[in-house]
């Protein structure tokens, strides 16, 4: 028996009418507090994801409330900030549940701010209060769903590990606590513009990959933890 | 017949009357006499005697002669010395039992006496068993040369003790170099790559000069598994042989054991059986063009299922594509193209391409293969993309030609938002989202809007259209099974 599924939601090329289409849109979180630290930093996550995956991440990103009808044609987001937020309304809490649960996943880069990542933990627990943050291990697909990353860097090293919320056997919520978002900035000499702490070799790049890799998790989920992968990958880390 | 005295029977048979006697004596004698009837009467009540007359029974016992009618039985002079000892047996009992003659081999059949003349020993196997089991008679007697090699062990039956049973050999011939194969243990069904084993015993009679043989497993001639067998000194040897079947389905299999110079009958020496052959789990195979919304939740909604067995390739990176770190930083492999889509695609039920364009990973030849994956029964589902259909370079391929679609040498993509709607007095499995066709036809109105379709798909002449688009004449869902007829109407 052979099928075909002749349409697709993939085509949509203006993104701006609601769909993400065939390209992967960065969408970020819109809140009443500080939620946008790095205005420009999306640009380069761009093109670099355009240039090095076999997808296209368009240069505008998609910003967003949990108010927003069009936050379920978005499966990815970002959510950072700084300092404390106000709570968030129960409508809110009910879309950003059912965000979670359909199948959305969001990116929470603390940036190692305790008051932003409280209010963050706060809003969670009230989505989800039977659920916590645990430990991400190093195994897990999210550290080898493009490149195999040595280890959880960003533009700090708050953190050695990524924390998650497991909703519908899925890690649907990956925190950072190292300022992921933090290392994309650059000046226009192409220098990081934030200082990177404490700057170690290679923290940059870990940054980029571990970037890279949750939007790919985001899309491929567990792919990387396929049997077919595992003697490839074994290979790799012995070398 | 039985006719039994008891009390109180006996008493009163012997009371009356000396009760009556003791009435004509004089009063002093008629109270002795009562006083000693009471002690009687008491010394009875004690002992209760009984008295037992019965007749002798004059029916005959009911005695079964049961000959052995199997292949071995035929060898020499068996067949003949087994008849003239049922004969003898039916002119020294026929006065004292009732006599019924059975040939038995795999199965039990009764005989008239007088056809004895007609007897051939054409049976496939010997079930001693089946006779034993068979508890009709106050006695049986079996004639055989006790080379069983079906049933149990005759000795193991439950009902072995239940009716005296006599055996006597058919005698004659010399003992003969004869080997066969019997006690087959096979499973009725199997799983596709799981193992299976066969289980059986070669019996080796007489006494044959070579030590060894050769035990060999086909299935349409073609060898899967075979064993060497030491067969000296002796007579029951356990054998197992076991095989992975690659394919679904009902198979025919059969054991051999390679026959010795000397032996006299080859005919058991082969035993065919099937087996049928299930799939335990579906195995799909998922090819994704690259990263996608739908793969991610498709793929999640396959591995959630215990069922589904799920190979899936993503292509993450184009050959266009930059890197920015060593090779050995990348956890991405070689797409195994050539190995997936030639030697491998019989493994699975259903093959899944996503936005995939085959002209950067392997060569057009390869789509014959998955053409003959379908013809022959596999299944193979294409989702539209960008890199589907005319997209993906497939129209003029053998693609195409397993498709219920004709393609176009180039993509006529609309974007467009639109809902899919459920074709008129449409039915499928596939459609039947809900368990009930209006709840499900409701579903599908109010499924998300699609955004694009390609203008330049037609349906083909036999493909059922199930969802349809704008204007009604745009295709979305169809399907076509290529291997049932061409046309269908």
């Amino acid at each position: 028996m052979t099928a075909v599924f002749a349409g697709s939601p993939l085509q949509a090329d203006d993104f701006s009418a609601g769909n993400s289409g065939e390209k992967f849109i960065y969408a970020q979180l819109k809140f009443k507090g500080s939620w946008d630290p790095y205005p420009e930093a999306h640009k380069l996550i761009s093109y670099y994801f355009t240039k090095t995956t076999s997808m296209e991440m368009p240069s505008e990103r998609k910003i967003l409330t949990l108010s927003d009808k069009e936050l379920f044609y978005f499966p990815f987001l970002v959510f950072t900030g700084r300092g404390g937020y106000p709570e968030f309304t129960e409508d809110q809490i009910r879309n950003l549940r059912r965000y979670l649960r359909g199948g959305g996943i969001i990116l929470l880069d603390t940036s190692g701010d305790d008051e932003f990542g409280k209010s963050a933990e706060r809003t969670f627990r009230r989505a989800f209060p039977e659920k916590e943050f645990k430990k991400i291990p190093q195994y897990h697909a999210v550290f080898r769903s493009f490149y195999l990353v040595d280890y959880v860097s960003g533009r700090t090293l708050n953190r050695p590990y990524l924390t998650g919320l497991e909703i519908e056997s899925k890690i649907a919520v990956i925190r950072t606590d190292n300022d992921i978002i933090g290392i994309w900035p650059q000046d226009k000499t192409g220098n990081p513009t934030y200082a990177y702490i404490p700057g170690k070799p290679g923290q940059q790049k870990e940054g980029i990959k571990l970037t890279l890799n949750i939007m790919i998790y985001s899309l491929s989920g567990t792919y990387k933890s396929d049997d077919v992968h595992q003697p490839f990958i074994k290979e790799k880390l012995r070398r | 017949m039985n006719f039994i005295f008891t009390p109180p029977n006996l008493y009163i048979f012997l009371l009356i009357p000396a009760a009556a006697a003791a009435m004509i004596l004089r009063p002093r004698e008629r109270i002795f006499s009562l006083r000693l009837l009471i002690y009687f009467f008491l010394f009875l009540i004690i002992l209760s005697p009984r008295l037992e007359l019965s007749k002798p029974n004059k029916k005959k016992p009911a005695v079964g002669i049961f000959i052995d009618g199997s292949l071995s039985m035929g060898i020499s002079e068996r067949t003949d010395n087994a008849l003239r000892t049922a004969r003898q047996l039916y002119s020294a009992l026929k006065s004292e039992a009732d006599l019924a003659f059975y040939k038995f081999s795999d199965r039990i059949e009764k005989i008239v006496y007088e056809n004895l003349n007609g007897f051939a020993a054409d049976g496939e196997s010997t079930d001693l068993s089946k006779v034993i089991r068979d508890t009709r008679y106050h006695g049986k007697i079996i004639i055989s040369d006790g080379r069983y090699n079906e049933g149990i062990n005759p000795l193991n039956v439950n009902e072995i003790n239940s009716v005296p049973i006599y055996v006597t050999g058919p005698g004659g011939g010399n003992r003969s170099v004869d080997l066969g194969i019997g006690d087959l243990k096979i499973p009725g069904f199997g799983f596709r790559g799981e193992k299976i084993d066969i289980d059986f015993k070669i019996s080796a009679g007489g006494s044959p000069k070579e030590n060894e043989t050769m035990v060999y497993l086909k299935e349409k001639g073609k060898l899967i598994d075979s064993r060497r067998i030491e067969i000296s000194g002796k007579k029951e040897i356990p054998v197992n042989l076991s095989f992975t079947p690659d394919k679904v389905g009902l198979k025919n299999y059969n054991l051999e054991v390679k026959a010795l110079a000397e032996e006299i009958n080859e005919a058991n020496n082969i035993r065919n059986f099937q087996v049928n052959i299930n799939r335990k789990k579906i195995r799909i195979l998922y090819v994704a063009g690259r990263p996608s919304w739908e793969y991610s939740l498709l793929r999640r909604l396959l591995k959630s299922d215990w069922q589904i067995d799920l190979v899936s390739f993503l292509i993450l990176r184009n050959p266009a594509n930059r890197t920015i770190v060593p090779e050995n930083e990348l956890s991405l492999i070689h797409f195994p193209a050539r190995e997936m889509f030639t030697k491998k695609i019989d493994d699975f039920d259903l093959l899944i391409y996503e936005n995939f364009s085959y002209k950067r990973f392997f060569p057009q030849a390869y789509l014959s293969h998955i053409k003959k994956f379908v013809n022959e029964g596999g299944a193979f589902l294409m989702m539209g993309g960008k890199e589907s259909f005319a997209g993906g370079n497939y129209s003029g391929t053998p693609l195409e030609d397993i498709l219920p679609v004709d393609i176009a040498e180039s993509s006529g993509w609309k974007t467009e938002t639109f809902r899919a709607k459920v074709k008129k007095d449409s039915r499928h499995p596939v459609l039947d989202i809900a368990g009930d066709p209006e709840i499900s036809e409701a579903l599908w109105r109010d499924m998300p809007p699609l955004t694009g379709y390609d203008e330049n798909l037609k349906a083909k002449d036999g493909a059922t259209v199930l969802l349809e688009g704008p204007g009604g004449g745009r295709l979305f869902l169809h399907y076509q099974n290529p291997g049932v007829g061409a046309a269908q109407p």
